[in-house]
């Protein structure tokens, strides 16, 4: 069994976490199955290098599973390996101040989760209002999608799983915003 | 001691400019001026080899 990517998203801030932009990728699932498509990881990784520049900080939730995707990357694709590796220094896992106790409330109930950590600093931002609201079911539909046995419709599905992954991203930059307004209080 | 976990967030802070090596701008401004930050989150699908 392996992970393989087929999506991702990039929300890039300023200093104070204001969003400049978004990115995001989103596969072709037919290309999974098409000789003749240029491999959809590829695919991945070239728009990825046009999205993220080289410079700023890459954070991500549980750095290292992002991170360990990206190796995988690299050895399917030695000729993108030098780029894939410096995107590696880069990363800051937003996971460690809850993972390590630094930042605690109740509402969080023992979990340092992005999906409990972030209803507890932000009641207000939800999943919803989303058709797809959680990564299992995403990763579930994109694997339906592949192997042609999806019924729905693709074009909104495929709006629904952009959806998701911005709205996963945008919430980092709410828990990020957070801890900033935090250290101001200093 | 909640002084404490408000020392550790900026000690992550810090560890966060230090990563960027802005080390100047956190001087001056004191805690946040580096780069703009890639907020980023890979969607995978599990697939049997």
């Amino acid at each position: 069994m392996s992970q393989v990517p087929f999506q991702y998203s990039l929300h890039i801030t300023d200093s104070e976490g204001t969003i400049l932009e978004h990115r995001e990728f989103l596969a072709r699932p037919e290309d999974f199955s098409n000789p003749s498509a240029v491999d959809p990881r590829l695919q991945l990784i070239q728009q990825l290098r046009e999205d993220i520049g080289d410079q700023g900080s890459i954070i991500a939730y549980h750095a290292s599973f992002e991170k360990t995707r990206l190796v995988d990357l690299a050895k399917s694709f030695p000729n993108e390996r030098e780029f894939i590796e410096s995107l590696l220094p880069r990363f800051v896992d937003l996971l460690i101040p809850f993972k390590s106790g630094w930042y605690y409330k109740p509402e969080m109930g023992a979990s340092a989760s992005i999906k409990s950590v972030l209803p507890a600093i932000a009641p207000e931002f939800s999943y919803s209002d989303l058709e797809i609201g959680n990564g299992g079911l995403a990763s579930n539909t994109f694997l339906a999608m592949i192997q042609n046995i999806f019924e729905g419709d693709r074009p909104l599905t495929n709006k629904n799983l952009l959806a998701y992954c911005e709205r996963d991203t945008e919430g980092m930059v709410v828990i990020y915003r957070h801890l900033l307004a935090l250290v101001n209080q200093l | 001691m909640i002084e404490n976990i408000y020392i550790e967030i900026k000690q992550f802070i810090s560890e966060l400019a230090n990563n960027e090596n802005q080390k100047r701008n956190l001087i001056r401004n004191k805690l946040w001026c580096f780069k703009a930050r890639h907020f980023a989150k890979l969607q995978t699908v599990t697939v049997s080899r």
